[in-house]
């Protein structure tokens, strides 16, 4: 809200009936909400919206997308994905793109570099080689927060 | 089967699902589990009947983008995958309808992979994340893919009939 429209919310109130008490109360409520409204920055930068827009068309893949066989996007892939967009700083994002796999689950491919996560249903894998020493896991416990420290190992 | 000479250039066909933002999917390079493939098809440059074998693969007369490699570079890539050694082949393979057909195999520790094993348990199943070593393998071709990509484009002008 700006300032203008503050201030035609302010008269207004001031136009209504409102005893002491009702004012006091008013301003609890607003002073309660005002502490307790969780400061979400929503992402609208161009590299998030970029990703979003990949993933949801990887996520509306159909059954042998391929003409190979390969398998949909498996929902709980582009939700887990999704968790990593959320948290990923805006430069990061820049860094890799996505890519179907052919068992439903996606990879995400660092560009220019030896370096790739796949992200499975409840797991996740990866590859990478930095500094001529490989670095490579299976089947760690997907969390947004391990899969974002994982990036910052490969591209930092 | 034929092993190339080192001085052919093979052409792996990139589906669209595979290029995206300058990159190629690792994914291309898959053997696939779910037919035990025992190498990554490409078609040979050289060849008389490359253009039309070219054409029967994408089934359509438009443009589209292969990745062109060098076999004697294929046969020098280094796979670091820690510790096993992993290096490629590429030799013809018969195909009635592709005359200029070959396969860029891969050998780990001297045995031919093939698609779905020894990793079965990653590979097969819905949904878990691909394998560590197989990625890297994946990695190592893909960005070697990317140093020459061509864009083809066919003379003829009145479609094929599509035969699927």
């Amino acid at each position: 809200m700006n300032t203008v429209s503050l201030n035609h919310l302010w008269s207004y109130l001031q136009g209504l009936s409102l005893t002491a008490n009702n004012q006091r109360w008013l301003s609890e409520r607003l002073i309660e909400a005002s502490t307790t409204t969780k400061n979400i920055t929503p992402r609208h930068g161009n590299a998030y919206r970029k990703q979003l827009e990949r993933l949801n068309e990887l996520a509306s893949l159909q059954e042998n997308w391929d003409d190979d066989g390969a398998l949909s996007i498996e929902p709980q892939v582009v939700s887990n994905v999704k968790d990593i967009l959320h948290i990923c700083p805006e430069p990061l994002l820049s860094t890799w793109v996505l890519f179907p796999d052919i068992n439903g689950t996606l990879l995400i491919k660092f560009k220019g570099l030896h370096a790739s996560i796949s992200i499975g249903v409840h797991h996740y894998s990866y590859s990478y080689r930095k500094e001529d020493e490989a670095h490579r896991a299976n089947n760690c416990p997907f969390e947004a927060g391990s899969v974002l420290n994982l990036m910052n190992s490969i591209v930092g | 089967m034929d092993k190339l000479d080192g001085s052919e250039n093979v052409a792996r066909v990139l589906k669209t699902a595979w290029v995206y933002d300058g990159e190629i999917s690792p994914s291309a390079f898959s053997l696939r589990p779910h037919i035990r493939e025992t190498y990554i098809s490409v078609l040979r440059e050289l060849c008389d009947t490359f253009s039309n074998d070219l054409a029967e693969v994408v089934h359509r007369r438009s443009p589209v983008y292969y990745a062109k490699m060098n076999v004697g570079e294929l046969r020098n890539l280094h796979v670091d995958t820690i510790e096993d050694d992993v290096y490629f082949d590429v030799k013809a393979v018969d195909n009635l309808k592709l005359l200029s057909h070959s396969g860029i195999f891969v050998y780990m520790n001297n045995i031919p992979l093939i698609g779905g094993e020894p990793f079965e348990s990653f590979e097969l199943k819905r949904g878990m994340p691909a394998d560590s070593t197989l990625m890297t393998i994946r990695e190592t071709l893909s960005e070697f893919a990317k140093k020459s990509i061509v864009k083809w484009k066919s003379e003829v002008s009145n479609p094929k009939p599509s035969n699927s």
